[in-house]
């Protein structure tokens, strides 16, 4: 039985003691005990959320320090880039001085 | 040998190179070892343009899919700060109805005590369920307040993550996307015999084409023994 079919069962004993002719003290016990249920099933609402501590989230710790090692790969990349239109341009230069034009 | 400035370019027709001589430039067979240096080459360096072209996507969706993230926990987190409002409203209506209830069970025993001694209790009694009432709402408060909190902090800690995720494929994607030196020889190397990079592509596309086929007519039928 769930919070809310108690809910329920309490308002139906209620409806029954009033129409016995129970006492005044007693019916506003049954009340109170029915408010307080309400006011629980508005933090059972939430009670999901509690499940959220066992949510983990990726750890990514590791892929910001790789980054750091793709960037230097990059860079190396970059000068090896250079160095080979370098060569490329020396190697140009020294065709058309033997006279050979590309 | 005397004509040795003949300069040898290929353009690109379905199926084969088609060589033309232009003078005034190196020697022919030093043309021809190029080119096929180039083939050699071409068909072993360089990022394919398929892979580029996915890494770029890839970012293109990733980028789009934390906008899509951020939009729904920004949904989530305003759906339930309705809630949390509502929750509080409906604790403090049911609070207050509880304790006019008690109220009027302090008047009856009031009503019905003796004496004062009696009386005293039934207001001293009427005094604590009051405090404890309070005090059971503002913990059932703080409780789904908490809650909340901590949604949202997941939803944070989520998107954090996803913006590091997101940052390591734009890295990838800038080095995928990067001339590499190998290819940056190979393309001093086809400019040299007057061949662009697409024909390139296409004629290496060509001859992996008819290698396919030739193995494949080399290769016994299944099921059959060689």
């Amino acid at each position: 039985m769930n919070l809310q079919e108690i809910m329920n069962e309490l308002q139906q004993t209620q409806t029954k003691l009033e129409a016995a002719g129970v006492d005044d003290n007693s019916k506003l016990d049954l009340e109170i005990v029915v408010l307080q249920l309400q006011r629980a099933l508005q933090t059972g609402i939430f009670d999901p959320l509690k499940d959220l501590d066992g949510v983990t989230v990726a750890d990514t710790s590791k892929l910001s320090n790789l980054c750091g090692e793709v960037d230097a790969a990059i860079n190396d990349e970059k000068k090896r880039v250079a160095l080979v239109e370098q060569i490329v341009g020396v190697a140009k230069t020294t065709m058309k001085a033997a006279g050979l034009a590309i | 040998m005397p004509n040795c400035t003949v300069r040898k370019t290929f353009t690109h027709s379905p199926g084969r190179m088609e060589v033309r001589n232009f003078p005034g430039s190196i020697h022919p067979r030093a043309g021809q070892i190029l080119a096929t240096l180039s083939l050699l080459v071409a068909s072993g360096c360089g990022t394919p343009a398929a892979v580029r072209k996915l890494s770029s996507e890839q970012v293109r969706v990733s980028a789009s899919f934390e906008q899509t993230l951020k939009g729904y926990f920004d949904i989530i987190d305003r759906l339930t700060a309705n809630q949390l409002a509502v929750s509080n409203a409906t604790i403090d209506e049911t609070t207050k109805q509880i304790i006019d209830l008690r109220k009027r069970q302090a008047n009856n025993a009031i009503k019905a005590a003796a004496d004062d001694i009696g009386r005293q209790k039934a207001i001293d009694d009427l005094t604590s369920a009051i405090t404890s009432e309070a005090d059971t709402a503002a913990k059932d408060k703080a409780q789904i307040a908490e809650l909340v909190a901590k949604l949202k902090i997941k939803h944070r800690e989520m998107l954090a993550a996803f913006s590091v995720i997101k940052a390591a494929q734009e890295k990838l994607d800038t080095y995928i996307q990067l001339k590499k030196a190998d290819e940056t020889a190979l393309d001093e190397l086809l400019n040299a015999v007057g061949v662009s990079r697409e024909t390139l592509n296409r004629d290496a596309t060509d001859i992996s084409s008819i290698a396919d086929q030739v193995t494949a007519l080399i290769q016994p039928p299944k099921g059959k023994s060689p």
